[in-house]
Parts: structure tokens; C-alpha cells; sequence
């Protein structure tokens, strides 16, 4: 691709961004944002650069993390709805705040597909490239982002009602 | 579209603006006379905002959360993902300063580098002191200027394991170097901070894009530190009258206009050790008057960092957070 430079300036914060809200680990989001924008040193031009980008992004990190899934099975964390292929393990309760602990449980509750949509949705790109990106028709999107953003809430408010042990008003 | 109620996945995209523009038109019509929907419109919205919410909350979390081996320590929280990020980059940064392997042009557009020509361009220059004391045990670096930095604003240690302890990738800057700092000659310590910005890079200087914001404090006089700081001798083997931490190395630098930001690298306490709470805590005799100061340390609990610079603290983290996001250099 042309001026990859350019792309690096423009995108790369999101896409770190994206894939470490993804992945709940910076470090490993910086390595797959790396390799994204080698691939997009090797790779013709496109028309939608940005949309490009994050599909690979989100390859990478659906590949990573199935190639992570398998070896660290053993150690993962099981929970009601356990769909152990597309899910990373939940991280240890390393996180800074009760607030994000809670996030990342109801992030990682969802389904993947609906997981990406909406931290696509969150890097702004649009239901074209969302669905792009992830292999869905367009007209789907609407009803992929409305489940998840319904879920990512529910599930977020009973983790912090859980947190409080159940003394916060619903 | 059933244009009498839509389905919320069509109500979410009408949200969204990113329904084709006559299905956007029928729902605009539509809402005009159907409460329902109007309703379902509000509870999208709030749902929306509300993910949104959620999502960003994420954003507290440090790099290098898993494998963990040992649970963090609690911090101050909305700094902390900022600090985190700093931590490894300003050790990778110097790391690899050391290394005189970071060339990062300034607003060149040459291809094959990353650089961030919007920014205008700073030239840092590296002093490599090798620290003459038992800097292995003693604490972190205080000055006599802490309370601003110290305000609760400040440098809220960061704690974590990672993978890889010296080689981690750090963010913004990808290398390998798990070498130690080779023993390049340092370049003549000490110029005038009040620093030449246009000198060229060359080894074992590099040169970084970093934006300030042209904020500079203004005035700050030409600093004139030397960085080996030799302390009263003590007068016999028995009596040790003073200590003195010194820097591994100091990395200065020039955000333009005779404005010098200087960042330090201290060898930290014990790793379990606040760093603050070290006992007999020697004094670094260093003034900054004019100057705040941006304390870290490195996620291994290995280095403490000091930036300090004629800016305000808010600023200072900004820039330490730019440090970290130089470009990749390999």
C-alpha cells in the first residue's frame, strides 16, 4: 500500500485501541496492530483503507486468540455460557477499577461476532465496513449492535450489582 | 422495513444515520405520528450512549494485564492506563537510545520510516552515566520541587508482571533490544540544555516527534546540570555523612524554543517497595525551580522515571504519553 506511513499516523491509535479492547491486553493489541500495518506494506491499495485495516485487525486477533484459546484451555476461567472457541479467558482481576473489571466480564460475555460489531461500531466505522469486516450482510448490523449494546449493558450493571453485593438499586 | 414499526435493529441503524436515505426519510415520518417508536428511538439512544460508556471504562486497564503472576497494585484509576503505557516506553525508549539504533526523522516524509511529521521535530541527546553509588538499593530520586508533581496527579506507580521482563514491546516503539545499553561513548555530557534544536541526529542521539503545544513555560534559564553529582566524600570508610542518587541516564529533550524537557531513569527500590517509602531516602540535589515533574515507574518495578519541564502536570503527562507513542522504529 502507498504512504504507509501516513496510515500509521492516521489509524494506529485506534486499532491499538480496538484490539485491546478486544483482547484486554495492550501488549499483545500492539504486536497484531504491528503486524496489520506490515501486511498493509505488503498489500496493493485499497479504496477504504481504514476499513481494510481494522478487517485485518480483526483476523488477526480472531486467530490469535482461537491459537491462544487452544493452549491455554486448561487454565480458563469457565463461566454460565462458556463458548470456549471465540473467547478469550477472562483476565485476572488485575484491572484498575470495579469499573472496568465489569466491563471487560460483560464484554467478554458477549458473543464474538457481536463483541467486534460493536467495538468496530465504537472506532466509528461504518454498518458497510462493519459487516465487511466481519462477513454479515449490512441489513444485520443494526440488529447485531442492538443485542449487543443491549446485553453489554445488562450484563455490566449485574456485575456491579454483584460487586455491591447486591445493596445497589437496579 | 415494516414501515409501521420497525424492528430495533432498523430503529438502531435510523440512530446511527445509517439507514439508506429513503428508508431514513419513511422513519423520520414515521416517528412524527408513532410513540412507540419514539420510545424504542430514546431507549436505543440510551443504550447506546450507555455501551459506549461501558466500552470506554476498558480503557483503565493496563497493558500486560495477563499473565499476570502477581494481582496489581490499587492505584489511582483514570491515570493509571496513561502511566502504564509510559512506563515500558520510556524504558524502551532509552533502552534504545542506548542501543543508538532510533533514528526517527523528524517531519521527513522518507519512506520506510514512521515518523509523525506534524509534530514539530525535538532532538534529544542522551547522557549515559553510570551511576556511581549503590543505586541498586536506595530509593527513587526526590527533589526539593516534588509537591507540584506530587499532587495528586502524579505518577501513580504502576505495578505489573510481564512476559518478558526486559524486552517487552513497549508501546509505540517495536524492537527487540534486550541488550543492555552497549558501551557506546556518551556524547560530551552537558551541553547547554537551552539545547541547539537543529542539530542533526547522529549516533547515539535520536530524534523524536514530539508535540508540545508550544506551551513553553518561557523562560527557563539555561539549566546547567551535570549529571555526575559528587557528593561530599565521606571522610572515612565508617561514616557515610551523605548519600546522593544519581541517574542511570538522562535523556533531554528540546521542545523548541530554548525549552528543555528532561526525562531521568532511576534505578527503584526493592521491587516490593513503595518506592516512596524507602528507608534513609537519600536526596537527589537536583533543583528544578521552574520546572514540574512527572514521576513513574516501569511496570517490572525495576526504574523510576522523572520528567520535568517547564509545563504543567496535565501537560507533562501528555508529553510522556507522547514519548511513548513514538513511531515504530525497528
Amino acid at each position: 500500500m502507498r504512504d504507509v506511513e501516513r496510515l500509521f499516523r492516521t489509524h494506529r491509535d485506534a486499532l491499538v485501541r480496538y484490539l485491546t479492547r478486544r483482547l484486554g491486553d495492550r501488549d499483545w493489541a500492539e504486536e497484531l496492530a504491528q503486524e496489520t500495518f506490515l501486511r498493509a506494506l505488503r498489500h496493493g491499495d485499497v479504496t477504504n483503507e481504514k476499513a481494510w485495516l481494522f478487517t485485518v485487525a480483526t483476523n488477526l486477533a480472531r486467530d490469535a486468540v482461537r491459537q491462544q484459546v487452544r493452549r491455554r484451555r486448561h487454565l480458563q476461567l469457565l463461566s454460565d455460557e462458556a463458548r470456549a472457541a471465540e473467547r478469550v479467558a477472562p483476565v485476572p482481576d488485575i484491572e484498575r477499577s470495579e469499573d472496568a473489571a465489569a466491563a471487560r466480564r460483560a464484554l467478554d460475555a458477549l458473543e464474538e461476532r457481536d463483541r467486534l460489531a460493536l467495538l468496530l461500531r465504537e472506532e466509528g466505522l461504518n454498518y458497510e465496513d462493519i459487516a465487511a469486516a466481519l462477513g454479515l450482510s449490512v441489513g444485520s448490523i443494526g440488529t447485531t449492535l442492538f443485542r449487543a449494546r443491549k446485553r453489554l449493558v445488562a450484563g455490566y450493571e449485574a456485575m456491579t450489582r454483584e460487586k455491591t453485593g447486591g445493596h445497589q438499586a437496579s | 422495513m415494516d414501515i409501521r414499526h420497525p424492528d430495533p435493529g432498523t430503529i438502531h441503524a435510523y440512530v446511527e444515520g445509517q439507514l439508506p436515505f429513503a428508508e431514513q426519510q419513511s422513519m423520520a415520518a414515521h416517528l412524527e405520528s408513532c410513540t412507540r417508536c419514539v420510545a424504542a428511538v430514546a431507549e436505543a439512544r440510551g443504550f447506546i450512549a450507555a455501551a459506549s460508556r461501558i466500552v470506554g471504562a476498558l480503557d483503565d486497564v493496563p497493558a500486560g494485564v495477563a499473565p499476570a503472576r502477581e494481582p496489581g497494585r490499587a492505584t489511582p484509576g483514570r491515570r493509571a492506563w496513561r502511566v502504564s503505557r509510559v512506563t515500558a516506553a520510556a524504558a524502551a525508549l532509552l533502552l534504545v537510545a542506548g542501543v543508538s539504533s532510533l533514528m526517527i526523522r523528524a517531519g521527513d516524509e522518507e519512506p520506510g520510516r514512521s515518523a509523525s511529521p506534524e509534530r514539530p521535530s525535538m532532538v534529544a541527546e542522551e547522557l549515559v552515566h553510570q551511576p556511581a553509588r549503590s543505586a541498586a538499593d536506595a530509593a527513587p530520586a526526590r527533589t526539593a520541587a516534588t509537591t507540584v508533581a506530587e499532587a495528586g496527579t502524579a505518577a501513580p506507580e504502576v505495578r505489573r508482571e510481564r512476559r518478558a521482563e526486559a524486552a517487552s514491546p513497549p508501546e509505540g516503539i517495536r524492537f527487540q533490544a534486550a541488550a543492555p545499553p552497549p558501551a557506546v561513548a556518551p556524547p560530551p555530557a552537558a551541553p547547554p540544555p537551552a539545547a541547539q534544536p537543529a542539530s542533526p541526529p547522529h549516533a547515539g542521539t535520536a530524534v523524536a516527534d514530539l508535540s508540545v503545544a508550544g506551551r513553553a513555560g518561557g523562560e527557563v534559564a539555561a539549566r546547567t546540570r551535570s549529571t555526575a553529582q559528587p557528593t561530599a566524600a565521606p571522610a572515612s570508610a565508617l561514616s557515610l555523612r551523605s548519600a546522593e542518587r544519581v541517574p542511570l541516564r538522562i535523556m533531554r529533550y528540546d521542545a523548541g524554543n530554548g525549552v528543555v524537557v528532561e526525562l531521568r531513569e532511576y534505578v527503584a527500590a526493592l521491587r516490593d517497595a513503595a518506592p516512596r517509602a524507602a528507608p534513609a531516602a537519600p536526596v537527589v540535589a537536583t533543583e528544578q525551580a521552574l520546572a514540574n515533574q512527572y514521576r513513574w515507574t516501569d511496570p517490572a518495578g525495576t526504574r523510576v522515571y522523572v520528567l520535568s519541564g517547564p509545563f504543567p502536570i496535565a501537560e507533562l503527562e501528555e508529553l510522556a504519553r507522547r514519548l511513548a507513542e513514538l513511531p515504530v522504529v525497528r
